[in-house]
């Protein structure tokens, strides 16, 4: 399936701390970049993120998480991020019609709390090096694309 | 509950309730998770995980034994290494894990191994590769306490197979494999 178009492009986890713990390519459009230049890129999004959540005019009660990137339109992609409750970041790049990114990511997150976190010899924070969070994910949306739930009319 | 004198029985005299027969997996996989890592945090330089993890599960296999006895076979005792091999295979399996274990085979290279097949044992459904053969250790610790509680003293291991099932290998001593060949 590695020569089949995949709308969704890359997958980047950062942990609380601002680290990249996870990347993965899905597509062969997306552009390669060597792994440092990766844990760069990720601490950058992450500064972003933070500086957009105190330039917000809202102020947010303590006890809910702080307001940041939600979605970011290019003219070649779009990236959309779900900060969760713990403090961890997904954000996933794609196509820039690909609307259905918000489900994908609640869908990753399933994915992430099933075989990272139940997953006995993993430390969290730490960088997830787990066979079995790799192949969930990319089964997981081979078979979304399949089904046609993510449609991209560039295709 | 009241015997003819109108007494209210005594917990003891009352029938073992069966119970809720289903438990949440996330439940159990996080239960799980928990004891390989207290386990972990308990071993010193010379010990196995594994070892560990084997003992645990040898508890729980003989008090299993001794439920599933009860409930299912009506006390009946097992002769042959076939029949208890199949007890644990079906009635076991399905007790712990809502269904049978894929397959019982016999080694072609020595007399006393055996092998159960399970495509995926629940124990082992969230640790991934190359830890996935310990986190069945506990399950190969169940099958062990059972085999020697019913007087088949044997060792079990739990080996990932090439095909990606789990395999538990039983070697019985050769005591069992001479009475085997008495009997017959």
């Amino acid at each position: 399936f590695a020569g089949a178009p995949m709308p969704v492009l890359t997958l980047f986890i950062v942990n609380k701390a601002g680290s990249l713990i996870y990347h993965k390519n899905f597509s062969l459009q997306a552009r390669k970049i060597n792994a440092n230049q990766c844990l760069y890129m990720a601490s950058v999004f992450h500064g972003l993120y933070l500086n957009a959540s105190s330039l917000s005019p809202f102020k947010n009660p303590e006890t809910a998480p702080p307001m940041g990137i939600k979605k970011m339109m290019m003219a070649s992609f779009r990236l959309e991020c779900l900060r969760t409750l713990t403090g961890l970041k997904f954000f996933v790049t794609a196509d820039p019609d690909a609307d259905y990114l918000e489900s994908l990511l609640n869908e990753i997150y399933v994915i992430y709390t099933d075989y990272v976190l139940k997953d006995p010899f993993y430390v969290v924070e730490m960088p997830i090096r787990l066979e079995s969070f790799d192949q969930k994910i990319l089964s997981h949306i081979s078979e979304a694309s399949a089904r046609g739930d993510m449609k991209s009319p560039h295709r | 509950i009241c015997d003819w004198q109108g007494r209210m029985r005594s917990v003891i005299e009352r029938p073992l309730s069966r119970g809720n027969q289903k438990v949440s997996l996330s439940a159990l996989a996080y239960m799980f998770s928990e004891l390989i890592q207290h386990c972990q945090s308990q071993i010193d330089k010379g010990e196995d995980l594994e070892k560990r993890l084997l003992e645990c599960g040898y508890s729980v296999g003989l008090r299993v034994l001794e439920l599933l006895s009860y409930r299912e076979k009506g006390c009946k005792k097992e002769k042959g290494v076939i029949q208890v091999l199949n007890f644990v295979r079906t009635t076991v399996w399905k007790t712990l894990f809502g269904r049978q274990a894929d397959d019982l085979q016999i080694s072609n290279a020595k007399k006393n191994e055996y092998y159960i097949y399970d495509k995926s044992p629940v124990t082992c459904k969230y640790v991934s590769a190359p830890n996935s053969s310990r986190g069945a250790a506990y399950t190969a610790g169940i099958i062990n306490g059972i085999l020697d509680g019913a007087d088949f003293p044997c060792e079990v291991k739990a080996v990932l197979s090439k095909d990606t099932r789990m395999v538990f290998v039983i070697s019985f001593s050769q005591k069992v494999i001479d009475r085997e060949s008495r009997q017959q």
